[in-house]
Parts: C-alpha cells; sequence; structure tokens
C-alpha cells in the first residue's frame, strides 16, 4: 500500500515539479553517452568532464533506482545526478545565455531596422506631404504578410515551422554563437539537445513563434516610438494621391481602416477631411487634418500591428509553457531502453531469507581408505554391484564384470528397491570384497543417493566404489566440458562418506574398450588380465604371511610343501598355464626324483644370472622348483602331503639337486641355511612370482625375477620382518610391471 | 487498486535449473550462482518481480530436493499408524529436529513453498521420471498448495516430454509448462504466468499487469534495439570521405580510415545492442559465430563476410582490400548518388542537386569521394538483425554462448535498399561520422528517416518472428 502510494506521489512529482530544463540535461546526457567512443574529440576534455565532481554512472543509477516514480523520473533523476551532469548543465546555461544574446542582438536589430523604415517613411522632399497609404503600408505592409504566412503555417502545416522562420534563424545563429565561444564534446551534445528540444514539435513551433512576435512587436513598438517622436518635433502634413483610383475608393478604405482605432480613442479623419487631404502633386498640400491623420497612422500600428503581435506573443507563450509542461522524453529512444534495467529493474533482490545454517558437510578430511585395489583381494567373496539410478530401458543389467563371483544387487530406483537391494547385501552367504555402486554421469550426484550407498557400505561394512557411466551421454547433451566437471562433483560427494578418489573410477560401459575393462577389472580385482593377477599375488602373499605366523620353528620341508600347495590353490585356475610353463608333471609315475630334478630344473633355468651365482638363490631355485613340482601334483590329485611317500628320499634328493646346480653354476662352497624362515618364504615368494608371471614371455619373467629377488635376502626371524620383505617385494615387483609395460 | 503479491516458490530436484528459472524471469544475470554442478544454491533467496517499480510477485529460489526417497521415508516413519493429513505431516517434519539436520535443505525448500502461494516445479526433461522424482512429487503434493511443474530445456535433442506429462497427469498435474531458461522465444514466459493464472484466480489481475508489462517491455526493446541499427545505417550510408585523387597513397589511407571509422561504428552498435538487452560482453565468444569477444569474427570488408550473410559480392566488391567501398566518380555527371535522387524521392531531388553541386566543386578541385558501399550496408543490416534475432531469442540464464546465427537471418538479398537509406546517402551531413556534428542529429528529416528506417526493421523481424 505505501509503496504503491509513495510510486504516485512520486509520479504525481515527476510530472509537474520536473522543469524542462532537466528533461533538456537528460537529452543531452543521452546523447553525450550515445557520442561514446564515435567523434569524442580530445580526451583531455573528456577527463575533465570526469574530473568533476559529482556521481558515477553506477552510482547515479543507484539514486535514480531508489528514487522510485515512472521511468521518465528516473531518468532525469539520474541525468541530475550523473557526474556529467555539472558541465552539461554549465554548456546548456551557456547556450541559453548565447541565444539569449541573440535574442536581445535581434530585438536591438529589430529595433534599428523600425527607426530605418520610420525615418524612410516620413523623409520627405520638402514641400510633399507624406503619402498616407504609402507610410500604412511601409511600416505594416510587411509585417501582416508575415503574419498571415505564419498563420497559413501554424494552421496547415505546423511541424514544418522551425528553420527558417525568424526565431529559427535567432535559434541556430544562438547555437551556433555557443559552438564558437565554446568548443567540446559537451557543448555539441548540449546544442545538439538543445535542438531536439527546441526545434521538435509542440515547444518548438511555440518557441519560434513567440521569437518571432517578439521581433515584430519589437518593430512596431520602436517604429512607433520613433514616429510619436518625429511627429511631435517636427510638422508633417498627411495626403492621399492616386492615378487610377478615385474618392470612392479611399473614403470608405479610410473609413474602414479608422474605425477601430477610433473606437479606441484616437482622434481620426473624418470624410470631408478625407477628401480634402487628397494631393494630387502640385501646390501645397492640404494641412486640414494633420493631426487626424498621425493619430490614425499611430492608432493603425497599435491596432493592427502590435495589438495583434501582443496578443499572439502571449498566446504563444501560453502555448509554449504548456508544450514545455507536456513535454515527455521519448522512453523509448534506445539511449534510455538501455537504462531501463539499472535504473527500472524488472526485479528487485529481496535477499536470503532462509539462509544455510551451518556447512552442509563436516570439513573431517577424507580419510582415506585404502584403495580397492589393496583391499580386493584380502576378501574372498563375490563383488556386489548396484545399479543406482540407471535407465532400465538403455542399460545393459548387470554389468560385465570379468571374472570372479558377482553379487547382483539389482538397479535401485526407488525406496522399495534400495530396500531390497539391501537385504540382498546383508543376506549374501559370503562377505562380498566389494561393493560396486553404477551411477549414471547423466544424473547429478545428490545427497540423497550418498546417504543410501553410506547406509550400504554400513551396514555391510563391505568397500565401497563407484563406477560412473554414460559419460557419451552426457556429451552428447552437449555438455563436452562438463564430464568432467561432474565426475569431480561425484567425487566431491564420495569424499563425504569417505570414498576416496582413487575408488571413483569413469568407465563408459555402453562402450567398453580395453583400456577401461582394464580400469574395471582393476577395481573390482577379477579376471585375467594382469591388472587382476595384482590381486593374485597379494593373496599369495597373504598365504605365505598366513602360513608364517603358524610356523613355530624353521618349517619341514612338508611344511613348505604345504605352502606351495596352498600358493598353487590361488592359482589354481589358471594351473594348465603355468604348469606347462614351469613343465610341472601332474602325476608321481616313475622315478620321482627326476620329476622333482625337472622341475628344479626348470625354476633354475628361468632364474637371472645374478641370482644363479648367488648360492642361497640356487637352492631357494632349485627347493621351489621340487616343491612346485609336488605342489602341481597334489592339486590335481589332492592327498595330504604329510603322508606322501615320496618324503622319505626327498631331503637327501633335494640336497643333490642343489648340490648339481651348483656344480653346474660353478660353484663349490656350501653355505649353511638359517634358522629364520628366510629361506621357506624366499622359496614361497618365489614360486608366487612365477605363477603370478606366467603367461609372459620368458625373457619377460627373468627381467621380472631379476628386479624382484635381491641380492641377499635378510634374515626373517620372525613374523613382522616377513611381512616388511614381501612388501619390498611387492614394491619391486609392481616396478618390475611398470618396466614390462614401457613399449 | 493494489493488486494483490503473489508468491511462488521454485522448487525441483537438484541442478534442474531452478536458479536459471528464476535468472530468465528476473531478467537479471546476476541472481544467485549457476553451475553445472549440484547443490549450487543452499539457501533460500528471493526476489520480486516488478511492474513499474512495484512489486508484485515474488520468486524464491530453494535448495534441491536431493533427498527425496529419504524424506519420504522418513515422513511415512513419522507418520507410522497414524492417520494424518498431509500437511500437518509437512508441518510436524519441519518442526522437528531432523528438519535441521539430516534434511535441513528438504526442509528449507519445504517451508518455503508452505510460506508461498503456488510452487513451481522445476523438471529436467531430459530426465528420466524416476524414483526420487515420484517421492519429490508425493511431498510437494502432500504441501496443499498448487503445484505448476516446469519442463526446462525442451528445447535440446533427447527430450522426454511426453514421459513427463503422462507420469504428472497421473499425479493430477495437468497445467504443465515448457519453458526452456537458455532459449526464450518469448511466449513461453506469458504461458508460464497463463497457467499460473488458471490455478489461482485471485491474482488473476496481478499476473496479468505481469504479461501485459512484459509484452510492453519487449515491444520497447525491439523498437529501441530497431532504432539503434537505423541509426548505424543511416550514419554509414551518409558518410562520405573526400580524397584527392591525384595522390594515391593518401586515397588509401583515407579508405583505410573510412573502413575503419565504419567498422568503429558497427562494434558501437554491437555493444549497444549487448547493453540493451543486458547481456555482457563476455556472453558472446567462441562457437563458429562471428562474434568474438563482444567483435565480429569476420572483419567487416572480406568478400567472406559477404557470402557468410549469402550476399552475393559483385566484381570490385569481391576484389579486396577495396571491397566495400563504393567510389563516387563523376560519371557523365550521373553518380549513384544522383542516380539514386532521380529513382528514389521527388522531394529528395532539391537537396540531391545540392550535393550534386559540392560534388562537382570536389571533382574540379581533384578530389573524389568515398563511401561505403551498398554491399557494405547490406552486410550490416543483415549481420546486426542477425545479431538482435539472436539475443531476442536468448534467455538470460543461458551459460553457452551465442551459437551459429539461424540460417534465416543470413538471407540477405540484393534487393533495393530501402528508401531511407537511399536518402541518406545523398545527405552527408546526416552522419555522425563526419562533419562537425553540430546539426547532424538534430537534422529533422534525418531523425525521419531513422523513424521509418527502425519502423522497416521493426516490421520485417516481426514478420520473420511470426514464420518461427
Amino acid at each position: 500500500m505505501t509503496s504503491r502510494a509513495g510510486r504516485i506521489d512520486a509520479a504525481i512529482k515527476g510530472a509537474s515539479y520536473v522543469a524542462l530544463e532537466d528533461r533538456l540535461l537528460a537529452e543531452a546526457l543521452r546523447l553525450y553517452e550515445e557520442s561514446g567512443t564515435i567523434g569524442e574529440s580530445g580526451g583531455g576534455e573528456e577527463a575533465r568532464v570526469s574530473g568533476d565532481s559529482g556521481n558515477s554512472g553506477g552510482e547515479a543509477d543507484r539514486i535514480a533506482r531508489e528514487a522510485g516514480g515512472d521511468f521518465e523520473f528516473r531518468i532525469i533523476v539520474r541525468a541530475g545526478e550523473h557526474r556529467h551532469a555539472a558541465p552539461l548543465r554549465e554548456a546548456l546555461s551557456q547556450l541559453r545565455s548565447a541565444s539569449f544574446m541573440m535574442l536581445i542582438a535581434g530585438l536591438i536589430l529589430a529595433a534599428i531596422a523600425a527607426a530605418a523604415t520610420a525615418r524612410a517613411i516620413l523623409a520627405t522632399q520638402p514641400g510633399e506631404p507624406v503619402n498616407f497609404f504609402w507610410a500604412f503600408g511601409g511600416i505594416l505592409g510587411v509585417e501582416t504578410l508575415a503574419l498571415i504566412l505564419w498563420l497559413l503555417f501554424i494552421l496547415l502545416r505546423p511541424t514544418t515551422l522551425s528553420s527558417g522562420s525568424l526565431g529559427g534563424i535567432i535559434f541556430a545563429l544562438g547555437r551556433r554563437m555557443a559552438g564558437w565561444l565554446h568548443r567540446g564534446p559537451v557543448q555539441l551534445v548540449a546544442a545538439r539537445a538543445v535542438g531536439l528540444v527546441y526545434s521538435r514539435g509542440a515547444i518548438g513551433r511555440w518557441t519560434l513563434s513567440a521569437i518571432s512576435h517578439a521581433l515584430w512587436l519589437t518593430f512596431l513598438g520602436s517604429c512607433l516610438g520613433l514616429l510619436v517622436l518625429m511627429l511631435s518635433l517636427r510638422e508633417y502634413t498627411f495626403a492621399w494621391e492616386t492615378t487610377i483610383l478615385s474618392e470612392r475608393t479611399y473614403v470608405p478604405l479610410t473609413k474602414a481602416i479608422a474605425n477601430v482605432p477610433q473606437a479606441l480613442g484616437f482622434l481620426v479623419p473624418d470624410e470631408s477631411e478625407i477628401r480634402a487631404s487628397r494631393w494630387t502633386g502640385q501646390g501645397p498640400p492640404p494641412s486640414s487634418a494633420n493631426e487626424a491623420w498621425s493619430q490614425l497612422l499611430m492608432g493603425s500600428i497599435v491596432v493592427y500591428g502590435m495589438v495583434p503581435r501582443f496578443i499572439l506573443l502571449v498566446i504563444c507563450l501560453i502555448l509554449r509553457k504548456r508544450a514545455c509542461g507536456k513535454y515527455r522524453l521519448d522512453t523509448t529512444l534506445s539511449g534510455y531502453a538501455k537504462l531501463e534495467s539499472r535504473i527500472m529493474p524488472r526485479s528487485a533482490s529481496i535477499g536470503v531469507v532462509d539462509a544455510e545454517e551451518e556447512p552442509p558437510r563436516e570439513d573431517r578430511p577424507a580419510q582415506k581408505i585404502s584403495p580397492p585395489e589393496a583391499v580386493g583381494d584380502r576378501f574372498p567373496g563375490p563383488v556386489a554391484v548396484v545399479g543406482v539410478e540407471l535407465d532400465r530401458e538403455a542399460t545393459s543389467w548387470p554389468i560385465p564384470i570379468e571374472g570372479g563371483a558377482c553379487l547382483d544387487l539389482g538397479i535401485v530406483d526407488n525406496r522399495e528397491e534400495r530396500k531390497r537391494a539391501a537385504e540382498l547385501l546383508g543376506q549374501a552367504t559370503m562377505s562380498p570384497r566389494l561393493l560396486v555402486a553404477v551411477c549414471s554421469l547423466i544424473t547429478t550426484p545428490d545427497r540423497g543417493v550418498f546417504a543410501y550407498l553410506e547406509k550400504l557400505q554400513r551396514q555391510s561394512g563391505v568397500p565401497l566404489a563407484i563406477v560412473l557411466t554414460d559419460g557419451e551421454k552426457l556429451r552428447r547433451r552437449g555438455h563436452i566440458n562438463d564430464v568432467g566437471q561432474r565426475v569431480e562433483d561425484w567425487r566431491k560427494l564420495a569424499a563425504t562418506i569417505q570414498v576416496s578418489d582413487e575408488a571413483v573410477i569413469e568407465v563408459d560401459l555402453e562402450n567398453l574398450t580395453n583400456h577401461s575393462r582394464t580400469i574395471l577389472t582393476a577395481l573390482t580385482g577379477a579376471g585375467k588380465t594382469k591388472a587382476a593377477k595384482v590381486r593374485q599375488i597379494e593373496r599369495a602373499f597373504e598365504v605365505i604371511l598366513a602360513n608364517v605366523e603358524s610356523w613355530k620353528e624353521k618349517p619341514s620341508l612338508s611344511a613348505q610343501a604345504e605352502l606351495h600347495h596352498a600358493i598353487a590353490e590361488v592359482y589354481e585356475n589358471e594351473s594348465e598355464s603355468w604348469r606347462r610353463l614351469l613343465s610341472f608333471e601332474t602325476d608321481f609315475a616313475g622315478d620321482m626324483t627326476r620329476h622333482l630334478h625337472a622341475g628344479a630344473n626348470r625354476v633354475l633355468e628361468l632364474m637371472p644370472a645374478r641370482l644363479k651365482s648367488s648360492p642361497k638363490w640356487l637352492a631357494i631355485g632349485a627347493v621351489t622348483g621340487a616343491l612346485g613340482c609336488v605342489a602341481a601334483a597334489t592339486l590335481i590329485s589332492p592327498v595330504a602331503i604329510g603322508a606322501l611317500p615320496v618324503w622319505s628320499g626327498l631331503g637327501a634328493a633335494i640336497a643333490g639337486i642343489v648340490q648339481a646346480a651348483r656344480k653346474e653354476y660353478g660353484q663349490d662352497e656350501a653355505t649353511g641355511t638359517g634358522e629364520d624362515y628366510s629361506e621357506a618364504v624366499c622359496a614361497a615368494t618365489l614360486f608366487a612370482v612365477l605363477l603370478e608371471t606366467q603367461g609372459r614371455g620368458e625373457e619377460a619373467i627373468t627381467r621380472i625375477l631379476d628386479v624382484v629377488a635381491d641380492d641377499d635376502p635378510p634374515e626373517m626371524p620372525d613374523p613382522e620382518a616377513v611381512s616388511r620383505w614381501l612388501d619390498s617385494v611387492r614394491h619391486r615387483y609392481d616396478l618390475a610391471l611398470a618396466r614390462e609395460a614401457k613399449p | 487498486m493494489t493488486l494483490p503479491v503473489l508468491k511462488i516458490a521454485v522448487v525441483g530436484h537438484t541442478n534442474v535449473g531452478k536458479t536459471s528459472l528464476l535468472r530468465t524471469l528476473l531478467r537479471d544475470v546476476e541472481f544467485g550462482e549457476v553451475s553445472v554442478s549440484p547443490a549450487t544454491t543452499r539457501q533460500v533467496e528471493g526476489a520480486s518481480l516488478l511492474v513499474d517499480g512495484e512489486c508484485v510477485a515474488e520468486l524464491y529460489d530453494t535448495p534441491g530436493l536431493e533427498d527425496s526417497i529419504g524424506l519420504l521415508e522418513h515422513l511415512d516413519a513419522i507418520t507410522g499408524e497414524r492417520r494424518m493429513d498431509g500437511i500437518d505431516l509437512i508441518r510436524e517434519f519441519l518442526s522437528s529436529d531432523h528438519a535441521r539436520r539430516a534434511f535441513s535443505q528438504e526442509a528449507k525448500a519445504l517451508r518455503q513453498v508452505l510460506a508461498s502461494d503456488l510452487a513451481l516445479y522445476v523438471i529436467d526433461a531430459r530426465d528420466r521420471v524416476s524414483g526420487k522424482h515420484r517421492d519429490e512429487l508425493e511431498i510437494l503434493g502432500r504441501c496443499t498448495k498448487p503445484v505448476v511443474p516446469v519442463l526446462n530445456f525442451v528445447a535440446g535433442p533427447e527430450t522426454r516430454t511426453a514421459e513427463w506429462r503422462e507420469h504428472l497427469a497421473r499425479v493430477n498435474m495437468h497445467a504443465v509448462v515448457e519453458f526452456d531458461t537458455v532459449v526464450l522465444d518469448g511466449w513461453g514466459e506469458r504461458r508460464l504466468f497463463e497457467k499460473i493464472s488458471t490455478l489461482l484466480d485471485p491474482f488473476r489481475g496481478t499476473l496479468e499487469a505481469l504479461i501485459e508489462d512484459r509484452a510492453r517491455q519487449r515491444k520497447r526493446l525491439i523498437r529501441a534495439s530497431a532504432d539503434l541499427i537505423a541509426e548505424l545505417l543511416i550514419d554509414v550510408a551518409a558518410h562520405v570521405v573526400v580524397a584527392a585523387v591525384a595522390d594515391e597513397t593518401s586515397a588509401r589511407k583515407i579508405m583505410e580510415t573510412l573502413q575503419q571509422t565504419v567498422r568503429d561504428r558497427e562494434q558501437k552498435c554491437v555493444d549497444d545492442l549487448l547493453a540493451l538487452h543486458g547481456f555482457r560482453e563476455k556472453d558472446f565468444e567462441g562457437g563458429d559465430f562471428p562474434i568474438i569477444d563482444g567483435k565480429w569474427g569476420l572483419d567487416l570488408f572480406s568478400p567472406e563476410a559477404l557470402k557468410d550473410f549469402g550476399i552475393r559480392a559483385t566484381g570490385a566488391a569481391a576484389a579486396g582490400a577495396m571491397a566495400g567501398l563504393a567510389v563516387d566518380v563523376m560519371v557523365g555527371g550521373l553518380t549513384m548518388g544522383v542516380a539514386a535522387a532521380t529513382g528514389a524521392v521527388l522531394g529528395a531531388l532539391y537537396s540531391a542537386t545540392k550535393s550534386h553541386g559540392s560534388r562537382i566543386i570536389d571533382r574540379v578541385r581533384g578530389f573524389t569521394r568515398l563511401r561505403a558501399g551498398d554491399q557494405t550496408i547490406r552486410l550490416l543490416a543483415a549481420r546486426q538483425s542477425a545479431l538482435l534475432q539472436a539475443l531476442l531469442r536468448r534467455g538470460h540464464a543461458s551459460q553457452d554462448l551465442i551459437g551459429r546465427l539461424p540460417r534465416e537471418a543470413q538471407e540477405a538479398s540484393s534487393k533495393k535498399l530501402p528508401e531511407p537509406i537511399l536518402l541518406a546517402k545523398i545527405h552527408p551531413d546526416w552522419s555522425s561520422l563526419s562533419g562537425d556534428g553540430f546539426n547532424n542529429q538534430a537534422h529533422e528529416r534525418r531523425i525521419e528517416a531513422v523513424d521509418d528506417l527502425a519502423a522497416g526493421i521493426e516490421r520485417r523481424l516481426s514478420a520473420s518472428q511470426a514464420e518461427q
């Protein structure tokens, strides 16, 4: 209510209390701003203008915005507050005074012209009378003609009455003069603005008319004054002459002219005096009614010249005032229209009404859990897969998880499906080793999804990995650059539920490439690719560590064989392949020692020269080969290793193999074997690495072993030492793989 | 009479363009914060729509309903075995502790819905109707406020408008509006307000005032834009530079100056158009649209620019460096200007002979008059009109840069130039580019010519818009 009342208030204020000068200023400012970069002469001028005190454009906009009222009123307020207002006002007032001076000059000129006219009319040859009608026409004729023309224009074509008229000339001269006196862009636009306002429309029409009337009024007044002066000081005789006309014309004509002046109290000649005043060009002029004639002349000037001009001047001034009051800026002009958004916004900010109370996420650093690469194989269970808000029609479900078992929790899109998936996960007979949530990059990650995933993770205790698919579809939507951002958004939200960046991967499941397949498999820890094998060696290491922990003393050959068997089990799926590589026989038919020999030699063959020159490694290699042979055999036909008939001669057999190997590789000194787990662990690790690298070329295997095996394995008196060493082996193995991966 | 102020809450899932919708409705590129990331808006921010400075509607931007499934589950848990009206349930939830913790964003949005007269539910029409959306609608349905679903991103490919309409009909929402916040065709907004007014009769007057005001504003905008273009064309068409024929280097220099003047003038028009439509210069860059950094990529005087707009470049115009400039050399006393004068308007004859006269004097003195050629003027007209059309169709939420021009905007015929331009060509004093500019712009006839031309541009524009 109040705002509306205020607005109306302001609007009323806007309409009636804004002077034309303010509108003129707004117009000048518009032109100034429009001239902008074009035709700006002299940067110095501009600098001077901007240096002036006053508000910057932005500040003026603000004041105008707050002023309220209609658009025009705001424009005017803005112009008044603008930093260019002062110089423009000055220029406008310079222009006004220049125009005023020009008007004064014009009036003086008119007065002089009138004096000249009066003198010329009264300047007669001595003895000759003044021809009344000649004088009458000389003073009033041109003026009346001009008046008729003006009337015609104002009635018939009012819009064209600008240039060409007396007023127009004065006006143009005034602007010219201002231009000559003060040059500069500000003066230029001021002149243009005045031209636009005063030479167009009603204001221009009545202003220029008023100037014309004033000039003529001055002319007539001055004429009259001089006539009075001359008639007072000198004696003139008035007469009339004719060649072709007669008294019959002149008497009624004079009477007609005399009618109005007479009514106003001027002395006029009566009929007989008129007749008597005829002069034929000879003889003395009749001097009967000179006073009456002169009064008629003066009366005519007043009545036919000055009074109408005066009335018209007053009318024009009134009309001009009205036009000024009615004048409104043309707010559709582009110069104004572009201000609209700034000073008359279509909208206003209410501001924040319900602020964010607390940071939505606690900024605790996302505690990095080990990436699934490391954890994957610790758990033997399947990979649980859940599709989060995926498009059933557009997705082939479940996603292709290679190798390993997969627990399909389905696509979850609503509460029921969410519940069912959670139940499936909880009821899984074998706890999954990893929970993979497949999400679409098309959907924006939201707290809802993550709240659910966190719940799933919390309830099941299974590490979570997020696979983001549909990157291609997002790209197709035209957000080529947004895919990276979107992945980043998912990671950011994932971090809030402690899922590290490495566990959030982008794989386009619809267009799987070899590379993306590798990434995927690496994540899920399954399949047959190299990346997958990394998981298996981890498991093998786990097995080693677990065995070492169960040992109380240096393991017997039989215990070592158990360990090899357990490692072989990890690679059971690929047993065909590694058995072929290591030439292990699957049964112990025939001479068992020969089999063991062959196995040991095969392993020694694969070892790099550096290791072969180390007696310790030589022994380890031989043991590995022999026990690997046993493990391979027992894998096929499960028998209790401890009950194997071979053990009686096994120790000796292995000792023999080592001896033979030493001889073969030019070593003779026999080193005593320590009392720790070192040798057994090394043998088992060597076995695991060999099984892990199977599938590669033999040279490659040798190269990898060269990197993995350290010259002199440290003493390993306890499981901690074993674990440390295994870590170093793992590190070197990764290094070796990285080297292999290089072209 | 005071119009009732309509309060609208804009709700929806995260990142569907709620803030964008507000920006477009408010015509304010600066409102809020928009990004491709989710949950950019985390608070309720309001803005009012003004008609003549008076607030007629308040719009509130709310945080996204991110966890609607969880929230609905929570609401159902609150209900338990009780029989409860939806609104009571929502109120109970809002006063509960959960509304401040886990569901604080959702609570903010719902609180705002309750405080408003109507909710606009913004939908990314490219999304599938999924469980979370169903639950969002379910929750909104319990707020007992009218909801108008607004389908955003309908202009692109892969929209699922039909699927959405079907689902919305199922939940008894029939007043669906398609409103793309990026592409504004001038009608979408109107339809939106009309839909709202069918649902909220007490606010009919308010909405009508709004619709009217927006229509007026658009009209004014078009008019002002047409004015700018007309000014440009008149300025360039009337601009004449006098060069000495004898001295070739100085002639070339003058030509270059002339070209630069015209380029600058065009740039000014581009800047003004951008400012007028409330866009920032940085909104225009990249892509294969010829505007880069707020500047036209293709030079005005390159033949390719002509080709780009389908203007047949004839002979000399396509020849190279001098392209786009016409040389008014006296040929048997009939120059282009005079020919145009005789052919065009009888009333212009006087001025024509006047300028003809000074041309003869120049010729006698050994000077040649240089001006921008017809093709250049056509190209200017075509380019600016195309830009204007692009601007008129652009919502203020658009984050993309202005793309390729619509093909139809590119056809620029080699038809006769419009009369005001022909007139301008014989009135060198009309150009603000030449002379001291003292009387130029105040010239009555020039003002008329600009008005005429602007009206013509406006007509063509509305005709081509009607076609679309």
